[in-house]
């Protein structure tokens, strides 16, 4: 392949974590949980093609067709695990939103304490 | 392959190909379904109170709250969230494309007797708003060429992410909605106006929208037009494989070749978003220089107005601008568009959202200029502005 071939896009890159190595690792993390889900799909397959009598060569496994109740297992797979991976992160809103009082009650009093 | 392929220059996935397209739409959709409702109840809980109390006023735009949002842990995530679920997107499809170049462009070679043609300006300069930044995060945008070998690389790139962007409501495969709901939008808005005898796409891209003018009017000659070489040599190699007569031509919309009055239509998808203030006027101005009198110019829009929206739908839309490399997406949804085009000289002008066709939300059809009651982007739609001659 051309060395020109380009791989990442010009323009934004941003970091919207306090710190930026967050965000590589965030990129690198979604990048992983993509891959174990491949791999997931890949031996769904081969146990598949087993229970066909079928020897799961590399292109037995590229030929095989996946039906519409497959894909909709693997897609509920798939949405349970990420939901799974993002717990700890909708936990970050859970408190945010459950501290909502004390944050004004905070806020308030800073206002009121301001020097004048 | 584990995937049918929709038609013969469509880049094919082999079996993890298809997982890694799989889990890109899964992860979009989750965001959507699950994150975006939480982000929307922090801006609406959290930073629109905040902004209140801190302010001693009502928050008025997604503006106000961007700091407060900014420093929210969960938002940050979204925020990456969104952006990394998009590079994964071009990185997989890119990845699937590279292992299958040789072919696809040996494909498109072997193509004999073409109906429609293929014109290209290796002189044509690319405005600042293409070159600038690539355009929704896409490594090489429509117009990097990777061998001197009439390269179609980027065509099949985008091709392929097309229908996973859209998570296949956008007309699957083929991605073609936009284009039928252009047809009914001009059926609707322009009654007497039947059977033109040429048409031009600007920014005809890959031709997902522009093959749904050839099948609505077989007999006219149909053109489209863009910068990028080869995203029009895919689009022509696209075109010929599925038996379609378009003639493309790499030009900008600015300022074309044709002659005055040589169209009896034109139209566009969701490509004005991509250029600039100046820009959109002046594309407008040749579109009135392009059409005869009695011509019709329509163009299909994102359905995103500030106007219409609520706080959390701007920071929403917002992520676009800044995030996704479409700085244009906030100006163009607040200006006005009928404006600009009467003052390029359009009749008739009228700009408001058009449910898709084929829809995905029932019962929703038809043209409507009011937002959603709520608020809420008008998911679904798309805004339109058109007028004539």
């Amino acid at each position: 392949m051309s060395e020109k071939v380009p791989t990442i896009a010009k323009g934004a890159q941003p970091s919207f974590f306090d710190e930026p190595a967050i965000e590589a690792m965030h990129g690198m993390m979604i990048i992983l949980l993509e891959q174990v889900c491949v791999l997931h799909d890949r031996l769904d397959t081969y146990e598949r093609l087993g229970e066909q009598g079928t020897v799961a060569t590399a292109a037995a496994i590229d030929a095989f067709e996946p039906d519409e109740g497959v894909e909709e297992f693997r897609e509920q797979r798939r949405q349970r695990l990420i939901d799974r991976i993002m717990r700890p992160v909708r936990t970050l809103q859970e408190t945010a939103v459950n501290n909502a009082q004390s944050r004004y009650e905070k806020n308030a009093n800073e206002i009121a304490d301001q020097d004048i | 392959m584990t995937t049918q392929q929709i038609h013969p220059m469509m880049p094919a996935r082999n079996h993890n190909e298809h997982a890694q397209a799989s889990f890109v739409m899964s992860f979009k959709d989750y965001i959507q379904r699950q994150l975006d409702p939480l982000d929307r109840e922090l801006t609406e809980k959290i930073a629109v109170p905040e902004f209140e109390q801190q302010s001693g006023r009502a928050a008025a735009s997604s503006k106000d709250v961007r700091k407060i949002m900014e420093a929210e842990p969960f938002h940050q995530f979204w925020l990456s969230a969104m952006r990394h679920q998009q590079d994964l997107m071009w990185d997989v499809v890119a990845g699937s494309v590279d292992r299958q170049l040789d072919e696809l462009q040996e494909k498109a070679r072997a193509q004999s007797n073409p109906t429609g043609s293929l014109r290209l300006n290796p002189d044509l300069e690319i405005p600042d708003y293409l070159t600038s930044f690539d355009n929704h995060r896409m490594p090489g945008s429509y117009y990097t060429e990777v061998s001197d070998d009439d390269d179609l690389r980027a065509g099949a790139l985008f091709d392929g992410a097309a229908a996973l962007y859209h998570l296949n409501r956008n007309g699957g495969g083929m991605n073609d909605a936009r284009g039928w709901t252009l047809l009914d939008h001009i059926a609707m808005r322009f009654p007497d106006f039947s059977k033109p005898k040429r048409v031009l796409d600007i920014g005809s891209c890959v031709g997902n929208s522009t093959h749904t003018y050839c099948d609505k009017w077989p007999n006219a000659e149909v053109h489209g037009i863009d910068i990028g070489a080869p995203l029009i040599r895919y689009a022509h190699a696209r075109s010929e494989s599925l038996d379609k007569t378009v003639h493309y031509s790499q030009q900008n919309a600015e300022q074309t070749d044709f002659d005055d009055g040589y169209f009896d239509l034109i139209v566009s998808t969701a490509m004005l978003h991509e250029t600039n203030k100046p820009g959109l006027q002046r594309i407008f101005e040749e579109c009135r220089r392009l059409l005869r009198p009695g011509g019709v110019m329509a163009h299909l829009e994102v359905p995103v107005r500030y106007e219409h929206i609520g706080i959390w739908p701007q920071i929403r839309a917002d992520w676009e601008a800044q995030v996704n490399n479409e700085p244009f997406m906030t100006g163009i949804a607040r200006m006005d568009l009928s404006a600009a085009a009467e003052t390029a000289g359009f009749n008739d002008v009228a700009a408001g959202y058009h449910w898709q066709v084929p829809g995905f939300i029932p019962g929703k059809k038809g043209f409507q200029t009011e937002g959603d009651p709520n608020g809420n982007l008008m998911m679904g739609s798309w805004y339109m502005i058109s007028g004539s001659c």
